[in-house]
Order: structure tokens, then sequence, then C-alpha cells
């Protein structure tokens, strides 16, 4: 690398890395992340946090390599990884550099004039794709949300940061963690500590909840988590967002149900057109606040994984195609 | 005869209000303090949180606005959230739903209160297009137990039983252990007059109503409707000598045993007892034990708690002679709890007693829409008719609760029936039926007021005999000392009185 820009308003990373948008001597551009192991060298407990971070390091390297040779196109690209040693102070910096995007979904959607419903259904039908991409490698990412769907061009979006992916039967550095991603954007049963022993249930219908909660993002700038405890009283909100409530998750469910019907039924009443009923119907089956009900049903009575994708990917793609014809009102701005 | 008030035993069965109510009234809190912790989110929690204010101070835009608030609902506001909120109200583009969340979170920062958009329950019409409105989302999205309670209670207060109960009954298969909907279950029933199905509901969901004091109070007081004695009580007077749940969670339970030692008797405990529930009363606690406190000497409630309960309000005023007070309070309790015969029973009978007849007959139509088939109601509203000499109505309403009265109270059906007789210009009828029911009351009370109400509508007829009789009536109120009667003199016209 021979120079680094300064760091972006919209790059993201834990508290201990440090990102940056450099070029290489070609004048190709790339965006780096770099783990700060200076920074967590002041912290009261840097042994534990040091091999925290190592361990982190190489989960999600290894994982984005896994990724690159399982040609997920809708995973953002690992170009290169490695360490290097500060000439000054000595220090390593372990360093993952990937391909750069124009920004993140928000930014695009900022950028626009006017709503592009094609646009943002393919937006979603992208994020799915990468999503049924990780989790046909039996990975589940775990941190999908707006910031984390980089967008490239005009035409493409991609998913990115998979430092908090939990992968099947390998052991990541924060899976003891009940919320493993931004506990902004969890779903309600992981604040509520509610964590069932099934990979399955555990961690692709926390996938499809983020999903289902970017969707809703992207037509109308809110977010699942946020509308479900805003239409809870203190009482009945977990104990360690804002709320009082300490019982087991399946007593406080009939009141997420109630603020989820009502959230649903915003959506779809935001939603104009011939296929809005349809689009609040794929949020619905992907945000149920009871995990076990989330995704399709058919396959789960088959006894067949009802977490998979495969449907919904094909339904937004027609959606887009639609929307692009018009089925679907340019009206939710 | 007259109007008249149904003297039963007070039971501290659940209220039974929406969700945004129950909540108001602190009836969902956890039942033990230590439960009602509330803890901050973690720094690394917040982390995120952070991230999304940075980005919101660089772009100031619409979606990083949006983002910035949805990630502070979750784990608390930053000094940037109301800013992003104002980007999002001022934001033209800004879809309705990011709209409402903004403008919430805004009403949260200033503190002013959301617009209210519940259903006003003295509305008839807003109740209707509510259970059509209920009716709809659930045809949408039907597992959804708590809407399903609420159309119970809405079909309840239009007087639909039969689709209460399946409505309720799909609820309570949904969330069976849910206190705000077993409670709301109990009082269906109850109100259904079948306090065994209420008693049934509970015992099907006994491991949670034994360590729920909210639900242990209505298990017990649901049986003492039925006429049984609860299973549980035994478990509910060691939870209130453990201590372990906050008062406020216990107050209804001890004002159910209190109510049990009132009836067996025990002045002195009931005393105690109630005195105990009385530390952080609800709502209902405060009722019970104001209507307690006039069968029970020195039992003594604060104002301020008082003022805390239409009901507890309006009995405390009926005692004095707040006629205005009592009426207004009454009003109020029946909006709170519109399907209840109860308040409306109440308010008829003062309303008719302080000869407010528009009232009382407004009253009794109230309580009749949820309870068409009630007996006193049906004479309530028949007498406040006929002494505004709508004497045909008056027929009508009479003679559906001649049908369905039981026969011990037969001789108040008779009564008001003889008022009507004379009011349609049919003295000697009217004179019959009167002194036929007089012959049949036992209670003196009763008996004293169809004599006072006969001779009234007799010195309106000119008999001659009726101004004797009326003193000999006047002496004999005067001697008992009953505080109604000497309000219901003021039925004799005035010559008879001097």
């Amino acid at each position: 690398m021979l120079g680094q820009v300064p760091r972006r308003p919209t790059d993201t990373g834990g508290m201990f890395s440090v990102s940056y948008y450099s070029e290489n001597s070609d004048g190709r551009a790339a965006f780096v992340k770099a783990l700060d192991y200076s920074a967590a060298m002041r912290h009261p407990n840097s042994a534990r946090l040091l091999q925290a971070m190592t361990e982190s390091y190489n989960f999600e390297r290894d994982l984005l390599d896994s990724c690159q040779r399982q040609r997920m196109s809708r995973i953002v690209r690992l170009l290169d990884s490695g360490s290097i040693t500060d000439p000054q102070f000595g220090h390593t910096v372990d360093y993952l550099v990937f391909e750069p995007a124009d920004g993140d979904v928000r930014r695009a959607l900022d950028d626009m004039d006017a709503f592009d419903t094609g646009w943002a259904l393919r937006a979603c039908h992208h994020a799915a794709v990468g999503l049924q991409q990780l989790h046909s490698a039996l990975v589940a990412h775990q941190d999908v949300k707006p910031s984390n769907l980089l967008v490239f061009g005009e035409f493409m979006a991609k998913l990115g940061d998979l430092g908090r992916s939990s992968r099947q039967g390998t052991a990541a550095p924060h899976d003891p963690a009940a919320v493993r991603g931004d506990p902004a954007y969890a779903p309600p049963e992981l604040l509520y500590g509610h964590v069932d022993p099934d990979w399955q249930v555990r961690c692709q219908a926390c996938d499809l909840y983020l999903l289902g909660s970017l969707i809703l993002f992207i037509f109308t700038r809110t977010q699942t988590t946020a509308e479900l405890l805003r239409r809870l009283p203190t009482v009945l909100k977990p104990a360690q967002f804002g709320g009082t409530f300490g019982g087991p998750y399946p007593t406080v469910l009939p009141y997420l149900i109630n603020a989820f019907d009502e959230v649903t039924e915003g959506f779809e009443k935001q939603l104009a057109g011939k296929r809005a009923g349809e689009l609040a119907t794929h949020f619905r089956l992907l945000c149920h606040p009871d995990p076990t009900q989330r995704g399709d049903e058919k396959r789960r009575q088959r006894g067949q994984n009802p977490y998979t994708l495969e449907r919904l990917i094909s339904r937004l793609d027609v959606l887009r195609r639609d929307a692009e014809v018009g089925f679907l009102r340019k009206s939710t701005s | 005869m007259s109007a008249a008030e149904r003297d039963t035993q007070r039971q501290v069965i659940p209220r039974w209000r929406d969700l945004v109510s129950t909540i108001a009234h602190r009836e969902l809190e956890p039942v033990r303090q230590l439960d009602s912790v509330s803890f901050l989110p973690s720094d690394e929690d917040r982390e995120g949180l952070h991230q999304r204010e940075r980005e919101f101070e660089d772009h100031g835009s619409l979606s990083f606005a949006a983002d910035l608030v949805s990630a502070s609902l979750v784990l608390g506001p930053t000094p940037r959230t109301v800013a992003a909120a104002r980007v999002m109200v001022d934001d033209p583009r800004t879809p309705e739903m990011a709209r409402l969340t903004a403008a919430s979170v805004l009403h949260q920062a200033e503190g002013s209160p959301e617009p209210d958009n519940d259903v006003d329950a003295a509305d008839q019409a807003a109740r209707r297009r509510a259970i059509r409105d209920l009716r709809g989302r659930l045809h949408s999205n039907p597992r959804n137990a708590i809407k399903w309670a609420e159309l119970a209670r809405h079909y309840t207060t239009e007087g639909h039983a039969r689709k209460a109960i399946n409505a309720m009954r799909l609820a309570l298969a949904m969330a069976p252990a849910d206190r705000f909907i077993l409670r709301g279950a109990v009082r269906l029933w109850v109100h259904l007059r079948e306090p065994d199905v209420a008693v049934d509901v509970l015992k099907a969901a006994r491991s949670v109503v034994v360590t729920d004091p909210w639900l242990l109070a209505s298990d017990i007081a649901a049986a003492a409707t039925a006429g049984r004695t609860s299973r549980n009580i035994r478990t509910a007077r060691q939870m209130v000598t453990q201590g372990r749940h906050t008062p406020f969670a216990m107050s209804e339970l001890i004002s159910a045993l209190a109510t049990l030692e009132l009836v067996a008797g025990q002045s002195r405990r009931a005393r105690k007892l109630f005195r105990s529930a009385l530390a952080d009363p609800n709502e209902n606690s405060i009722a019970q034990a104001e209507w307690a406190s006039q069968h029970l000497t020195g039992l003594d409630i604060d104002a301020d708690q008082i003022e805390k309960s239409a009901e507890a309000r309006a009995r405390d005023q009926s005692v004095g002679d707040d006629v205005e007070g009592t009426l207004g309070s009454t009003w109020e309790w029946l909006i709170d709890q519109p399907f209840s015969a109860e308040p409306a029973i109440f308010g008829s009978y003062h309303a008719s007693m302080w000869q407010r007849f528009d009232e009382g007959a407004r009253f009794a139509k109230e309580g009749l829409r949820a309870n068409p088939r009630d007996w006193l109601l049906l004479n309530n509203r028949a007498f406040c008719l006929a002494c505004m000499d709508q004497w045909a109505d008056a027929e009508r309403l009479i003679r559906e609760a001649e049908h369905l009265a039981p026969t011990e109270e037969q001789p108040t059906v008779m009564a008001t029936q003889g008022l009507i007789r004379f009011r349609a210009g049919d003295v000697a009828a009217g004179r019959d039926l009167y002194e036929q029911a007089i012959a049949q009351l036992d209670d003196r009370a009763q008996r004293i007021r169809a004599e006072l109400m006969l001779t009234s509508e007799l010195v309106r007829a000119g008999d001659p005999t009726a101004p004797q009789a009326a003193q000999r009536i006047i002496d004999q109120i005067v001697g008992s000392s009953n505080r109604d009667l000497m309000i219901w003199i003021a039925f004799l016209p005035r010559q008879a009185r001097l």
C-alpha cells in the first residue's frame, strides 16, 4: 500500500479495528480493515483482549478465504490479508484488504432523487442471495444491517463485515455472546436472552430476521427491533435494553407478536401497488418474533430446513421485475 | 316500587381494560422487586450506537438520521438522537412509518404526551369501528392473542356474549399462561355469570397462578363468586407471609383474603388485611376497601387513595349528599368498565333516588347494551321512564324484567308495574299491584319504600286518605334513620310532606 486516505464516515468496525480507504501503486482503490493492537494493549484486560482480537482476525480471514474459494458473488471480496510491523513503534498490525464499495445502502438511498422501488428490491434480492450463499456453506452472518450492505456501482450490492459470523461446527471467538452482532438490530429473542441450542434456530433464524429488518429499513427507514421495542412499555422491554422484563421469553411473546402485527400493518399500508401485500408477507415470515415461526412453513412441516431463502430470492426477483414495469408504485418516499 | 340496588358481596374480580390502560394501571408490572431492575446496555453494546452517531454527524441525511434514531430506540438516546429525529420529521422524503417513529421520539424528548388513538369507551360508534378494525386485522394476522382478547372485550361491551367467548377461547389457546389474558378471561366469565368456568380457566393454568399474586387474587375472587373455596388459599396466605412480592403486586391478593375474612365474620383480621392491602393499592383494591368500609367499622381510607378509583369515589360520595359527584364518578366507573352492570345499576338507582330520571334512564340504557337480560337494569329503566310519564316504553321493559327476574325479586318488579299502571291512569290496578308487592316484600326498607311510592301516587291521584298515610310513612322513615329512605321522602308531593 502506498498511501492511506482518512477514515470515511461510513466505515464501520469493532472497538479496536481501524478502517482505511487506500490505494495501491496501480491506483486501484481498496478498503482496509486493520486491527489496532496498540489501543487494545491499553485496555485493563489486555491479554485476553489481544487473544480475542487475534482469534477474531483469523476467524474472519479464514471465512473470507472460504467465501472466495466458493465464489460467493454477493459477499464482499477479500483482496489481501497479512501483517505488517510498524517501523516506528514496532507494533504488529494485522489487516484485511477488501474490494472498495461506493458506500452502503444508506448513502445510496439518500443519493436518490426519488425512491426507486426496482432498485430497492434489487438491493434486497442481492442481500438475500448473499445470505443464502453463506447459509449454503453453513455460515450465518449474524450482523446484517444497513451499514453492512455495500453498494457497488448502480446495480450491485454485497454483504460485508463477516466479523460476527458463525460457522456451524466451528467455534468462533464471539460464539458465547447471546447477541453476536449489533444489538440495535438483533432479533428480540436474543435481546431477551432466549438462545436456542439448535444452530439453525439460533443463527439462521437470526439472519432471516436481520434480512427482514434490512428490507424494512430500505423501504421505510425504520428497523424491526426499534419498532417492536418502541411499542412495548418499560415493563415488557428486556432488562438490559431500557426495560424491566426479566421473565422467560414465551411470556413476553404475545406482546411482541401484537407489536409485530402493528409493524407489519404499517409496512403494508405504506407500500402501494399490486404486490405490496406479498412483500409484507415476506417481511412477516422473515421477522416473526418467534424464531420457530420464521421461514418457510411448508418446509418446516415436511421436516426440512425452513430457513432456506431460495423461494424468497426468486420472489424478490419477480417483484423487482414487476416493480420495473410499475406494479409496485414508486410511492414509498 | 322504585329503582333498586343489587346488594351483592363485592369480590376483587379483576378489572378488564385494554392493553394500554392495563399497562397504565401498572397491572403488568413484575411481581418482585428484584425483577424490576433495569440494566444499561454495556459499552460494547453501545459502540454501534456511537458509530451511528458519528455517521449522522458527518452525513446529516435522512437514512443516517433514521439509523441513529432506530439504534437509540434500542440502546438508549444519544445527545444527537433528537436532532436526528428532527431531520426525519423535516425531510419531505421521509416515509410515513419513519415519520411516526421520529415524531414519537420528539414527543418523548419534549415530555409531551403522544396523541391518543385509543377507542373512547363511551362512544358506541367508536367501539363498533374498533370491532370492525380488530376483525380485519385478525383476518390478516390471526395468531395474535392480545388482539383476540381485545376483541372479546369489545364484544362483551356490545352484548355479544357468544362471540366474546369464542374470541377469548382463541386468546387463551394462544397464550394460556398470560396474566393479561387470564385476568380478562376471569372477568368475562364472571360477567357472564359463569364463575365456575373462570375458576376452571385458572385451574388449567395452575402452575402460573400459584406464582403470580395477581392471578391468585383472581382465583380466590372467582371461586368466592362461584360460591366455592379456592384451592389456593393456603398458597396465597404463604405468599402474604413470605413478603417476597411488591406491595402493589400483593394488593389485590390481600384484598381477596381480607374479603374472605370479612364474609366469615372475622372483622379484626379483615380490617388488618385491608389496611395492609392499602399500603400500595391498585384501583380495584381501593374500590374493594371502600366497599368493605361500609360493612366494617374502623377502616378508614385516605382521601388521596379514594380519588384514584372512580368506583370508590362514587361509593364514598353516595354516602353524603353530593349527587353531582356521585353520578359523575359513576359515569367514570362505567366508562372504565363499560360492560359491567354494576356501575349502571348503581348510577340508575342513585339518579332515580335524586329524581334525575333522565340520567337514571341513560345509566340503565348504557348498562343494558352489555347486559340486555339484566332484570334489575330493565326495572330501573322502566321506573325512570314511568316517572317521566313514558309509560308505554316502561310497560314493554317491565314485561321483560318480569320474565327474567327470579321469584324472590318478583315483588320489586310488581311494584314498578304498579307505578306504571298509576301513570297510565289505571289507579285501581296500580294500587292493587303495589299492595301485592308490599305484602310479599321481606326487606323492611324496601317495604317502606314501596309504601312511600304507593302513597305518593295516591296523593297525585287525589286519594283523600293518602295525606294521612304519608304522615305515617314519614314517621316510620324518621324512626328508621335510613339515609336513603330520607331522600326518597322527596317523592311525596309537597302538600303531603307539610
